[in-house]
């Protein structure tokens, strides 16, 4: 049964067909019976009735005939009793005529009397006579059809003899319209009452009879048409059981056979394709039909197929030899390739190369561990991960992507990361090694600051030499500026003063690792400091004296000379010529004029000339500061505009002057960092988005002025007040007097502490060097406008 | 050409936006500094593109991003974010953001997104 479903689907579908369609016919043929026999059986039933009918009409106008009949004979026949008072007879003409069936009543009135004559009434079945009508028929009037019939009763007289004999040969019906011709007085009236109703249901009683017989009949008939079609059924089964055997001895033989032999045939042929067989066995029907064909095309198919079968496998076996060539390919590559599944489980099939990157054995092991990431970035880089598989737009696969991690730290190595999705929802990750890259691309980040700083050293060589001296002094010098006189705070201020300061000069000139030491060595000073009064003159001074700074400079001192030659890092100047001897020069030649008593235009441009190489001028000084100025606002994502150093370019720098010009580097930095907001700032602030920053000089008779203005946030003159409220006492102090005190060591408005201008000191240091010159430094500022410092300087250009 | 709607509180971003679309030929049409903004100037305008930034005062890009995605959702929009933010991006692009671009924006990355987005506008150099 169950290797023959084909037959099985076969035999239900026909059987389901046939017994529809004669459950259909049947169904049409019983309901044309029906509608037939219905027919019949109505017309037959309306006939009997009909009959029955007739007949009672029939009946009832003979009896109406009857009944006139009889009371015109009571009517002729009364007038001689109710002449001779001769009720007797009367009631024997009458007795006679109740007899009749259905007459319930007659009555005879006589017209002389208010009383009826006589009335003779059926009671019970038994005929009374009485003279009043009894009360019951009044009542049988009510419930039974009661038919009047009435006569008149006249008196003739004498004629009456005469007409008797002349009635001999005469009908009753002759007779009463004889005496009619022949008028009398009218004496009275007979009243004959007659009940249909007895008779109507008489009738109705026949009726039923003829229904309930015709009933019956038609039962019978039913029980035989049951019959019928019971055994009607039984020959439907019959007939459906023989037609489907007969359908499955010919499904078996014609398809069923055949498509087993199918089977069998291509089964063999699996077992070829899966090399468990060399060979496969023909399908043989000779079956004359499709089946037949379809066996031979099947075989021949089998046969191409077989072959192809073989070509393939020996294709593969080259195809495995080729991807074997090509994982060793990528054994080999600089890059590891690995995958991983959603369980972030590194697949077993990773490159040789994630070995050596990664660590020894990666297999199975979870990829965010491998990767170093900690709790919180192995969070984020699963859910980065997921989401991408989950997405099916490339663009936004790739976005999710860009958001992991593309460069980490394992083991000393740079590893670059590229993630793909490939197919089968793995990620696949490129590690690249780019630790020499990134080695090389410190090393050219190195070498292009030491070309900044060449550049630099070079075009202010003359600064740079300064600060150099400068710093040699220093460090020889150092163990002088802790005085035993001044408390160790006062001498820890001015150390960090002076050590801030050659932090600012240095890192002008990108000598980064001067600085870098220098901070660090500001911050333990500050840190000094923070701690207060428990550090002693003699631990600063420890301090101090066993930091080495030979070291702290040697590296770039050495790059210096090396690349500008031993001469000019060492001397004092650039010029091959050295001072000492330009000085002489110059002297000499002055001695010259004025032994020669010369002062004419032409010495005086030599004598000038002369000069500008032996004295450093405050112009070109200052615009050393330009450049620092906007490498700081980058520094800081600001911008501010080039700007110009407006002043006599004659002007020359004393050597009085060289530390207050030094110190300047502090307010333009402090214009920078405190004075210049952020591009974002000045837009809301509807300033211009880049910064301003001007500087200009005049040197007169009365002093050198210098001044530097910025178009800044102002200093908040309310901030310093609360800060010093504790101090002093605001109320007497007028603007100008609280703007001194941003020289105060600690102060600083800005809140953060930041790097560049360091801690509020810097403008202390400019104070200083200021107040030792017997000068001045005059603030304007104004909230969100600007801040302007202008130095004024008693200083006679002569005398320097 | 695209019209382009920015939605962004920093002026400073604004302006390089605006910038950035004008030298790639597209065209600004309409500028709102945060999310109520951009959702009411959505009912009046229909950009081609639109650029979020994802922190606003009032209404932030994610919430506006969800509804502007509800008002069309054909309209591209990309989030315009700083580090440190990349769950919240990957958040906006699970809600149907087209890209990102991190501050400070270039050309490059702009004129990028663009070409994702709108294949025909794709260049592949600047």
């Amino acid at each position: 049964m169950f290797k023959n479903r084909l037959i099985v689907k076969v035999l239900i579908a026909l059987s389901v067909i046939i017994v529809a369609i004669v459950t259909i016919f049947s169904y049409i043929f019983w309901q044309n019976d029906q509608n037939i026999l219905n027919e019949i059986r109505t017309y037959s039933r309306n006939s009997a009735i009909e009959a029955i009918n007739q007949n009672e009409k029939y009946k009832l106008s003979e009896d109406r005939k009857k009944n006139k009949t009889n009371i015109e004979i009571i009517g002729r026949h009364s007038s001689e009793h109710i002449k001779n008072l001769d009720i007797k007879g009367l009631r024997e003409m009458l007795y006679l005529d109740m007899q009749a069936n259905n007459v319930v009543l007659i009555q005879i009135i006589d017209n002389d009397m208010d009383e009826p004559f006589l009335t003779a009434v059926k009671k019970d079945k038994k005929i009374i006579f009485v003279q009043k009508i009894p009360n019951e028929l009044k009542e049988m009037k009510k419930l039974h059809k009661i038919e009047e019939f009435k006569a008149n009763i006249i008196d003739r007289g004498s004629h009456d003899t005469h007409r008797i004999h002349s009635e001999k040969n005469m009908s009753i019906e002759q007779t009463i319209l004889a005496h009619n011709k022949h008028d009398g007085k009218i004496i009275g009236q007979a009243i004959l009452y007659y009940d249909n109703s007895i008779f109507e249901e008489k009738v109705s009683m026949l009726k039923n009879d003829a229904i309930k017989k015709i009933d019956k009949f038609d039962e019978k008939i039913d029980e035989k048409i049951d019959t019928f079609m019971m055994n009607k059924f039984f020959l439907y089964f019959i007939g459906l059981f023989a037609i489907l055997i007969t359908m499955t001895i010919i499904l078996k033989a014609l398809v069923n056979t055949p498509l087993q032999k199918l089977k069998a045939g291509l089964d063999d042929f699996f077992l070829v394709l899966h090399d468990k067989k060399k060979n496969p066995s023909k399908i043989q029907i000779s079956s004359k039909d499709e089946f037949e064909d379809m066996a031979h095309s099947v075989n021949k198919n089998i046969a191409t197929s077989v072959n192809l079968h073989k070509t393939l496998s020996i294709l593969n076996a080259v195809l495995e030899t080729k991807s074997k060539k090509e994982k060793t390919l990528l054994d080999n590559s600089g890059q590891g390739f690995l995958t991983f599944d959603e369980d972030f489980l590194v697949d077993n099939t990773y490159s040789k190369k994630c070995v050596q990157l990664l660590g020894s054995n990666i297999g199975d092991k979870d990829i965010s561990n491998l990767l170093s990431l900690d709790a919180k970035d192995t969070s984020s880089f699963k859910s980065f991960v997921l989401g991408a598989l989950k997405v099916d737009n490339k663009i936004i696969q790739k976005s999710m992507l860009s958001l992991l991690p593309s460069e980490i730290t394992i083991r000393d190595k740079d590893l670059q990361l590229e993630y793909k999705i490939v197919e089968g929802n793995k990620t696949m990750l490129i590690i690249t090694n780019v630790t020499q890259q990134n080695i090389l691309r410190e090393k050219l980040e190195i070498e292009q600051n030491t070309a900044k700083m060449m550049m630099t050293i070079i075009e202010n060589s003359a600064s740079f030499h300064d600060i150099k001296r400068d710093f040699a002094y220093f460090i020889e010098h150092r163990s002088h500026y802790i005085s035993t006189s001044r408390t160790s705070m006062k001498n820890m201020s001015n150390l960090y003063r002076e050590i801030h300061t050659f932090k600012g000069v240095f890192s002008q000139f990108f000598m980064n690792d001067i600085a870098s030491e220098l901070h660090d060595i500001e911050s333990q000073i500050s840190n000094f400091i923070k701690d207060g009064k428990n550090i002693t003159n003699d631990q600063i001074l420890s301090f101090i004296n066993d930091i080495d700074f030979d070291n702290i400079i040697n590296d770039e001192y050495n790059t210096i000379s090396k690349l500008l030659g031993e001469e000019f890092a060492c001397g004092d100047n650039v010029l091959i010529i050295d001072a000492d001897s330009l000085k002489s020069i110059e002297d000499r030649y002055v001695s010259l004029l004025e032994s020669c008593n010369i002062n004419n235009e032409l010495s005086n441009n030599i004598l000038n000339d002369i000069k500008k190489h032996t004295q450093r001028k405050l112009k070109s000084q200052l615009k050393s500061y330009i450049g620092l100025a906007k490498r700081v606002s980058q520094d800081l994502e600001k911008e501010i505009y080039d700007f110009e150093i407006v002043g006599d370019e004659n002007v020359i720098i004393t050597d009085k002057l060289v530390p207050f010009v030094k110190s300047l580097v502090h307010v333009f930095r402090n214009s920078v960092d405190h004075g210049i907001e952020t591009p974002e700032k000045r837009l809301e602030l509807d300033k211009d988005e880049i910064g301003s920053i001007s500087c200009s000089f005049n040197s007169s008779d009365d002093g050198l002025q210098i001044v530097i203005s910025d178009d800044g946030a102002g200093i908040d003159i309310e901030k310093i007040k609360m800060k010093i409220s504790k101090e002093v006492d605001v109320s007497s102090l007028d603007d100008g007097d609280i703007y001194q005190y941003i020289f105060e060591d600690d102060l600083s408005t800005k809140d953060e502490i930041s790097e560049l201008s360091g801690r509020g000191i810097g403008m202390g240091a400019v104070k200083q060097v200021v107040d030792s010159l017997n000068g001045t430094i005059e603030i304007q500022s104004k909230i969100n406008i600007g801040t302007t410092f202008i130095f004024n300087l008693p200083i006679n250009q002569e005398e320097g | 050409m695209l019209n382009v709607l920015i939605v962004d509180d920093s002026l400073v971003v604004i302006k390089v936006l605006k910038e950035h679309f004008h030298s790639l030929g597209h065209n600004v049409m309409a500028v709102a500094t945060n999310g109520v903004e951009a959702v009411e100037l959505m009912k009046t305008i229909k950009p081609d593109l639109i650029t979020m930034d994802i922190v606003m005062k009032k209404m932030d890009g994610l919430e506006a991003l969800e509804i502007i995605h509800k008002i069309n959702k054909d309209i591209p929009i990309i989030m315009i974010t700083s580090v440190g933010l990349e769950t919240t991006i990957l958040e906006s692009l699970q809600k149907g953001a087209k890209g990102y671009i991190l501050k400070p924006i270039t050309l490059r990355a702009l004129s990028d997104e663009i070409g994702n987005n709108f294949p025909k506008y794709k260049t592949s150099k600047i």
